[in-house]
């Protein structure tokens, strides 16, 4: 067997154009399969991470899509600000439907990381764990992310300054309130690893002061004397004592204040008014309530259009490359009828020749099966740094998938069909017939 | 040995061919000649074990040949019988030495450098070893077939029309080394064509007619 193997695998290298041909249809159908489906399952590994259990998400009204990727995903801006007032009751521990809620203010950054104002109880939402320092318990303290910690090198101790927006744009960051990490969260394998966590009344501050400053800078000043104090140069560090971080009793006093959104876990999901609460919220309110399962499948349902079409695709070159296998090995035995003939006369069996030809199927299947997921893991390795760089948000891309398994099994059933007729063909030469006209 | 007993094939109802019996001994070498269409090379088929006759036996070193079937009759075609034919074919992805070590492994089931290379250097293309079969000229890719023909150790070597399109000079040279590899193997030689000029290079001819 060893013989033939090595007499194919001879064969198929002596025509290199051949080769190649069938070698690229043949990778493109197995890479293109593999990199939808290791992008597939990343997305929704990723999505199904981040759902953390939110049943609800209350915002301003807008596009419900947008609305869960700004603030499950953190993949997008937000449709607006609500105020307390409006959340009031949500936000109320006592609420019979709610079992826990979360207020989350967003619309800083530090370097492209998002900061987002909320309460120290979002960790157990994400199942997050403060690896090093503490939570917060004062204004203007963070517990970073442990991609945070990774990429921007931030420790304990360290300050920084937000920058309004979600885009590291240095000319827009805040002059005022620097805040200071005093924990480094666990990598918890979901959209918290990207964030900067704080106290919602950080974001408050910061946003307060700068508008405190915008009317500053309006008002007149005839009435006070500003000389020996320039306002150009410094960054108003002003030594106040340590903040106390907000209360849940604090948050809902605070009715004037806004925030960018609410995630809510019920007590019973499947309650008739739990099942109600979002339409009633939608049609009664202000405010727009969105399921964010119900949003993702519907954005998986989208993009599966797309996926599957590819698939379809990635199939369809599976097939012409079989076909392509197929016509090079006639092709070949027509060329070689008398090779075979002449092998048969030395003494091989026709399931030597049967094997022979079956084995340049598998060859070219396996290469092209090699060569498909080499080419993948290069589109995927240059593909993660793009998602990365655009969205902070890692992705696993040399992870071996395991439809790697059936990739290879169909690729090498593809092979041997392919090759399956025209060994076929040559198991049943007429040695006599072929030799005879050879004269 | 070889001996045929009342050979036949009949290709259709109107056409029969009737064969002579024969007696070859071990070592012996015999030349058939007939002219075209006399049914020369479905003898050295049949001989051969690749076209059954359709009456009559032959027996090839006391096994009747066609009393075998299917992976025995190969594997006794392999190790008993060598063949050349007028135009030889090689497998043309592999080197002119792997051409023959192939050949021997599929009939012996092993493969013997010595054996080879002492082939290659008697049929003086010891040179050419490495060359793929398309790179060699008409006479060493003859050469070449010879030494296919002769590196299992057959006991019968059939050559069909192995000189018809040399010239004279390389007609003598390619049938005296088949008659010397064959005495040095203690092969009988058989040799089917229908060039008249071998007649006077074997002592036992016999013709074919229609």
């Amino acid at each position: 067997m060893l013989t033939w193997l090595k007499l194919a695998w001879k064969n198929t290298i002596s025509n290199p154009l051949g080769l190649l041909l069938n070698l690229l249809l043949f990778a493109l159908s197995v890479g293109l399969l593999y990199f939808l489906l290791v992008i597939n399952d990343q997305l929704k590994q990723k999505f199904e991470n981040n759902l953390a259990e939110i049943d609800l998400v209350i915002g301003a009204k807008g596009s419900a899509l947008q609305m869960i990727l700004c603030n499950m995903y953190h993949v997008d801006a937000p449709t607006g600000n609500i105020k307390i007032s409006d959340v009031k009751p949500f936000l109320n521990p006592n609420y019979p439907l709610i079992k826990e809620s979360v207020p989350l203010s967003l619309g800083d950054n530090y370097q492209g990381y998002r900061i987002v104002g909320t309460e120290t109880s979002i960790l157990n939402f994400y199942q997050a764990k403060v690896g090093k320092g503490n939570v917060w318990t004062n204004a203007n303290q963070a517990v970073i992310g442990a991609n945070v910690h990774k990429k921007l090198g931030l420790n304990i101790g360290d300050t920084f300054k937000s920058s309004h927006g979600f885009n590291q744009e240095d000319d827009l960051e805040h002059d005022h309130g620097s805040i200071q990490v005093v924990g480094i969260l666990e990598d918890a394998g979901s959209v918290i690893d990207q964030l900067i966590l704080t106290d919602t009344k950080t974001v408050w501050e910061v946003h307060n002061h700068q508008e405190s400053e915008e009317d500053h800078s309006g008002h007149d000043h005839s009435g006070h004397d500003h000389s020996g104090h320039d306002h150009a140069g410094h960054d108003h560090h002003h030594k106040k004592p340590p903040s106390p971080s907000l209360s849940r009793a604090d948050l809902i006093e605070s009715e004037d204040q806004e925030i960018t959104s609410l995630l809510v876990r019920y007590k019973n999901k499947k309650s008739f008014q739990s099942l109600s609460l979002p339409r009633n919220i939608n049609a009664n309110t202000n405010l727009q309530a969105v399921s964010p399962a119900i949003t993702i499948n519907m954005l998986y349902d989208r993009m599966g259009i797309g996926t599957r079409a590819l698939q379809l695709l990635a199939i369809l070159i599976a097939v012409v490359s079989a076909l392509s296998i197929f016509i090079s090995l006639f092709n070949a035995l027509r060329a070689r009828k008398y090779e075979l003939a002449i092998l048969r006369v030395n003494g091989a069996k026709p399931s030597g020749i049967f094997s022979l030809i079956c084995f340049e199927g598998l060859i070219i299947s396996f290469l092209g099966f090699l060569v498909g997921i080499l080419i993948s893991y290069i589109v995927l390795f240059s593909f993660a740094d793009q998602l990365s760089e655009k969205y902070n948000y890692p992705f696993d891309m040399f992870m071996i998938h395991p439809s790697i398994y059936w990739l290879f099994i169909g690729s090498i059933t593809i092979g041997l069909i392919a090759a399956l007729l025209p060994a076929i063909k040559a198991y049943r030469i007429n040695i006599h017939d072929i030799l005879s006209k050879s004269q | 040995m070889i001996k045929t007993d009342n050979l036949s094939k009949k290709y259709n109802e109107s056409t029969t061919i009737q064969f002579p019996d024969m007696e070859i001994n071990k070592g012996e070498s015999v030349l058939i000649l007939g002219n075209s269409g006399v049914g020369k090379s479905t003898l050295l088929h049949m001989l051969a074990g690749i076209l059954k006759p359709s009456k009559g036996s032959i027996h090839i070193n006391d096994q009747n040949l066609y009393q075998l079937s299917g992976g025995k009759l190969d594997e006794f075609r392999g190790k008993n019988i060598g063949v050349v034919f007028q135009n030889p074919h090689f497998i043309q992805s592999i080197t002119a030495k792997e051409n023959i070590k192939l050949a021997q492994k599929i009939s012996l089931g092993h493969h013997d450098d010595k054996v080879i290379d002492n082939l290659f250097e008697r049929l003086n293309i010891d040179h050419r070893k490495t060359v793929l079969p398309f790179q060699m000229s008409q006479g060493e890719r003859q050469r070449l077939a010879i030494i296919r023909g002769f590196v299992s150790q057959p006991s019968i070597l059939l050559a069909d029309e192995p000189t018809s399109a040399l010239d004279d000079e390389n007609c003598e040279v390619v049938i005296n080394l088949l008659k010397e590899q064959a005495q040095i193997f203690k092969t009988s030689l058989l040799i089917v064509t229908h060039d008249s000029r071998l007649r006077n290079y074997f002592s036992t001819t016999i013709s074919l007619k229609n």
